[in-house]
């Protein structure tokens, strides 16, 4: 039994339990967060993607000990933000979205990309997106969204 | 400290694995799909694991004499971006994984998994880096091409910590790095090329050819590397067929999920082949 101390969306949290839990069924099972996704569950698709210290991570390879003193953010917090909805009006703009379920993911990438490079080239979103798959729009709507938000959320990143 | 295994400092993290914990957990991106279990189950790892992710004084380069030392708890992304980080290295991280697992995967985890198909180990044997090995008893340093024994099977005893690694600086090297694979980013290498040399003279004063997924371990030739040792460019490209012999011999790679042995030998020979007419 481990007792782990972290942020967690802006608030700091306690978890008391197993250190080798994966931090995705700890923010999904344990604090109701479902808008991280299990896709893969081995690294491959990026879906549980989540923020720790602002860098990307997959959730589903991350041991819940390993974020001891640090600060994760998920969607659900992301959302709140002025970069979120210029993320999200440029995915609807673009149909970057279609079943959704990589899209999650997709918006935390691009953050991580973002707030690294905040006036991309279009192969170094590609670059970014490397650990994120999706299986319907074939990439091409989801790098237009992300170059169309760093335009046209100028000054954000 | 944190439950007696989530120590802050190297100290600790000795104290731990004197006391008997381990397995040491670092990024976990190898280990946390290994020991998976299904429908939401804790993966098994044993409550005795020394997770060292967290330990600030491991996550460092700095440059010390002839060598560029890298603290073993580095994360891969930290690396890509760094100054000091030498050429080779760069270019087998930039093909390792995705952002999201190189922002969480170490060094140190790449090399105590030892896979013969590692990207940065590959890069990390060519440069003949060694890696420093500490415990409770003491410190010693151990060259990368002794370290693996074994798919998965390294020196590492029990109570001790990968620390650092230690790699040559290659600023006079001219390096090459290709890696086969099933995508471009998040596979596992089919096979692997790294290949290194140093000319002055207009003679070849260091060679190096490391070969990922052909063996049980990355596999270097010590005695075939010798053998170009003191020839010009023009020399080693004339005996280029003799080389792939001699390295038709050691190189004895398995058929498995991600491609076969045919396809791997030849891939290897070739890409050898294209690394001497580079030279």
């Amino acid at each position: 039994m481990a007792r782990i101390e972290f942020t967690l969306n802006r608030e700091p949290v306690v978890y008391e339990g197993d250190a080798a839990r994966r931090l995705i069924d700890v923010i999904r099972d344990d604090f109701g967060l479902k808008g991280t996704k299990e896709g893969c569950g081995e690294g491959e698709c990026g879906a549980c993607s989540v923020l720790v210290d602002r860098a990307v991570v997959p959730s589903c390879l991350f041991p819940v000990a390993n974020v001891h003193g640090r600060h994760v953010v998920t969607i659900e917090d992301f959302r709140n933000t002025l970069r979120y909805r210029a993320l999200e009006r440029a995915f609807l703009e673009e149909g970057a979205v279609q079943c959704g379920f990589c899209t999650p993911g997709m918006i935390i990438a691009a953050e991580a990309l973002l707030s690294k490079d905040p006036h991309p080239a279009a192969e170094a979103v590609v670059e970014g997106l490397a650990g994120n798959l999706c299986r319907c729009t074939g990439y091409n709507m989801i790098v237009r969204a992300i170059l169309r938000a760093a335009k046209d959320g100028d000054g954000l990143w | 400290m944190v439950a007696d295994r989530i120590p802050d400092t190297k100290a600790e993290a000795l104290a731990l694995l004197a006391a008997g914990g381990g397995p040491v957990v670092s990024g976990g991106t190898d280990l946390m799909v290994k020991r998976r279990r299904w429908g939401g189950l804790t993966p098994m790892i044993p409550d005795k694991a020394v997770y060292v992710a967290n330990i600030a004084e491991l996550s460092y380069v700095k440059k010390t004499g002839g060598s560029v030392e890298i603290g073993a708890e580095t994360p891969l992304a930290v690396l890509l971006d760094h100054p000091f980080t030498p050429a080779l290295l760069r270019a087998a991280i930039r093909e390792t994984a995705g952002p999201g697992i190189r922002n969480t995967a170490t060094l140190a985890g790449n090399l105590v998994n030892a896979s013969p198909a590692a990207d940065p180990a590959l890069a990390l044997h060519c440069l003949s880096a060694s890696v420093r090995l500490e415990s409770a008893r003491g410190v010693r340093t151990v060259a990368l091409s002794d370290f693996a024994t074994g798919p998965g099977r390294t020196l590492l005893l029990p109570d001790e910590l990968l620390t650092a690694i230690l790699v040559p600086a290659d600023d006079a090297w001219k390096t090459m790095f290709v890696k086969v694979g099933g995508r471009k980013a998040d596979a596992i290498a089919k096979v692997s090329f790294a290949g290194a040399v140093k000319l002055d003279g207009g003679v070849l004063t260091a060679f190096a050819a490391a070969f990922g997924a052909v063996g049980p371990t990355i596999l270097r030739s010590f005695a075939i590397e010798a053998k170009v040792i003191g020839l010009s460019p023009a020399d080693v490209r004339e005996r280029l067929t003799d080389l792939s012999a001699a390295y038709a011999d050691v190189i004895r790679p398995i058929d498995d999920q991600r491609s076969d042995a045919h396809y791997r030998k030849t891939v290897a020979l070739n890409l050898l082949a294209d690394f001497i007419r580079s030279i």
